[in-house]
């Protein structure tokens, strides 16, 4: 295991020119940086030009909080403990663009398990939504005809209607 | 710049779906909701993470949703994530002549939770009933004619006639039940297991005296398969009311038996027998039993039929022993919410749910025509519906959601 110190710095440019460093063994939970540094174009500065600099924040704080590595076998399960608390509190964002800006930074920067727990969120935030509801919220226009939805509908007549 | 693409979902947040942005314009919601809504492969990824029940829901969403939602590689992927399914309703036959079900839904979507009428096999005239509930499909029998049964997918009303049995020389009316063992986590196939007396070569010719021969049918190959091996038919008086778990059909037999009895369906049968917990002062419970949930068996004891003190003992997959999971006391959890007289004791059990998580797990109980859901860990009742008296002994199902085709 590699100690921090020791650990090769990064630098990374959100797309409102902030710079980040964040250490190797981090980052390296980005598939996307992984491949930059393996093809060796890591030596200046990474530009980020699809995420800005609030996200990137967020997205730094994920994965040196999932860098973390436990001493012993006992400390794995307290830490795998914090870890899902860390998560619950990760996704609750005040603004929910927020969230929706970590989706495309975590597909972006193609970080499996941010990518997950975020579409988690935002399926978890419309699965009791009615369909009225979800076309409200996405703003997405009802483009069946009435005979078309009523097709639909018959489908699951006797669950929903 | 180009050099960051990457084998991430997509390399381009600008790609693929454009052309799907018409229906969806972007001056109403924030930017960052925009762009993933309008990408197609991150939908899918979102889409993917929805129960079922609010997926079959959003098809009506628009067009575009119930394309994706349909599409079979979406099915496909939809059906690789395993997991357990919380039952999303109940089917309660409407009366006791009748094969017409009432469909209760747990879903707090429906303000009326009661669906007018539920027949499905709709294509036929003939009436239909649900003989068991297996993880998402259901077990039909056409009334009237024992030797049909169907197999049936009421969330995307897909059902299939099995074959015939093999006709061996079964007694008239011994036993001749069907039992279906479905396991979505495990596999895509279903087996349906027959169960018939023939004659015991050295026992007297009556019922008693017949010993068991099984078929099993496989979705995989759709034809049935007679076992080489006979059972005696005193293990088999509770099969009709069987339990599919973890590789095995498990029934309770007799109401003395300190034991619950299991037949595993591997490469082999193996007919078994285990011990079930007893009461306090040693004696077998009045009153089990068997319920199944995706991960585990699940016993429900009471020292006699009217108790108000339940013991929920669950078997967990692998396990072959039962250890306590919860103790409730009704008293003390209904008359926080309602007001209860002295001395009732008329209800039902009629569904119990243990999740993933546990704050997740529920029963459903049946108190003089209500229905109300119970919460374990929250310790919180809701009453999902008012049937009125006299439902507490009608025949129902569990509702699971799947996609699993028949």
């Amino acid at each position: 295991m590699s100690s921090s110190s020791s650990s090769k710095m990064i630098e990374l440019r959100s797309s409102d020119g902030e710079t980040f460093h964040v250490e190797e063994t981090v980052v390296l939970q980005s598939e996307t940086i992984k491949q930059m540094i393996d093809d060796d174009c890591a030596n200046a500065a990474i530009p980020l030009p699809n995420v800005t600099s609030m996200t990137l924040a967020k997205v730094i704080e994920y994965i040196k909080k999932h860098a973390e590595k436990p001493k012993d076998d006992d400390d794995k399960k307290v830490a795998e403990e914090d870890l899902k608390k860390f998560d619950a509190e990760f996704v609750k964002v005040d603004q929910e663009s927020m969230l929706f800006d970590l989706v495309r930074a975590a597909n972006y920067l193609n970080i499996k398990s941010l990518l997950d727990l975020t579409c988690q969120a935002v399926a978890d935030s419309i699965k009791d939504l009615s369909v009225e509801e979800v076309r409200k919220k996405f703003n997405i226009q009802n483009d069946f005809t009435p005979e078309e939805e009523a097709k639909v509908r018959k489908e699951n007549a006797w669950a929903f209607d | 710049m180009e050099a960051i693409a990457g084998g991430s979902v997509t390399g381009d947040d600008h790609g693929r779906s454009s052309k799907k942005k018409a229906f969806i314009t972007n001056n109403k919601i924030p930017s960052s909701m925009h762009k993933v809504l309008s990408n197609d492969d991150l939908l899918i990824e979102i889409l993917l993470l929805l129960p079922l029940i609010s997926l079959h829901l959003f098809k009506r969403v628009s067009k575009h949703w119930l394309s994706l939602i349909t599409s079979p590689s979406f099915i496909f992927r939809r059906t690789q994530i395993s997991g357990c399914v919380p039952p999303s309703g109940l089917f309660i036959v409407r009366d006791a002549s009748s094969s017409a079900y009432d469909f209760l839904s747990f879903d707090s979507r429906k303000i009326d939770k009661r669906s007018t009428v539920f027949t499905y096999n709709s294509e036929t005239s003939t009436k239909s009933l649900i003989k068991q509930s297996c993880n998402g499909l259901l077990l039909c029998n056409i009334s009237g004619d024992y030797s049909k049964h169907f197999v049936y997918n009421p969330l995307i009303s897909m059902f299939k006639m099995l074959p015939p049995i093999h006709p061996l020389n079964y007694l008239p009316s011994c036993f001749n039940t069907f039992r279906m063992a479905f396991d979505p986590t495990k596999s895509p196939h279903y087996k349906v297991v027959h169960v018939g007396g023939v004659q015991d070569p050295v026992a007297p010719p009556n019922v008693h005296g017949c010993s068991i021969k099984i078929q099993t049918y496989s979705s995989e190959t759709g034809v049935w398969s007679v076992w080489d091996d006979q059972f005696p038919s005193r293990s088999f008086f509770g099969f009709w009311n069987g339990i599919y778990s973890n590789g095995a059909i498990h029934w309770l037999n007799n109401r003395n038996d300190p034991f619950h009895v299991k037949l595993q369906i591997v490469d082999h049968l193996v007919l078994s027998n285990i011990q079930t917990p007893l009461c306090v002062e040693g004696e077998v419970h009045d009153d089990r039993k068997l319920f199944g949930s995706y991960g585990s068996l699940l016993l429900l004891c009471k020292e006699h039929s009217r108790s108000r003190k339940l013991n929920i003992y669950e078997m967990k997959n692998g396990c072959s022993e039962w250890s306590i999971k919860y103790f409730v006391i009704l008293d003390n959890i209904l008359r926080r919410t309602w007001k209860l007289p002295k001395d009732w004791d008329c209800y039902n059990v009629w569904s119990i749910f243990f999740g993933e998580q546990e704050e997740d797990s529920f029963m459903v109980i049946e108190l003089s025509g209500k229905v109300l859901q119970y919460k374990f860990v929250s310790k919180t009742v809701t009453k999902l519906l008012d049937l009125g008296e006299g439902v507490g002994r009608r025949d129902r199902h569990d509702f699971i959601a799947s996609f699993a085709h028949v």
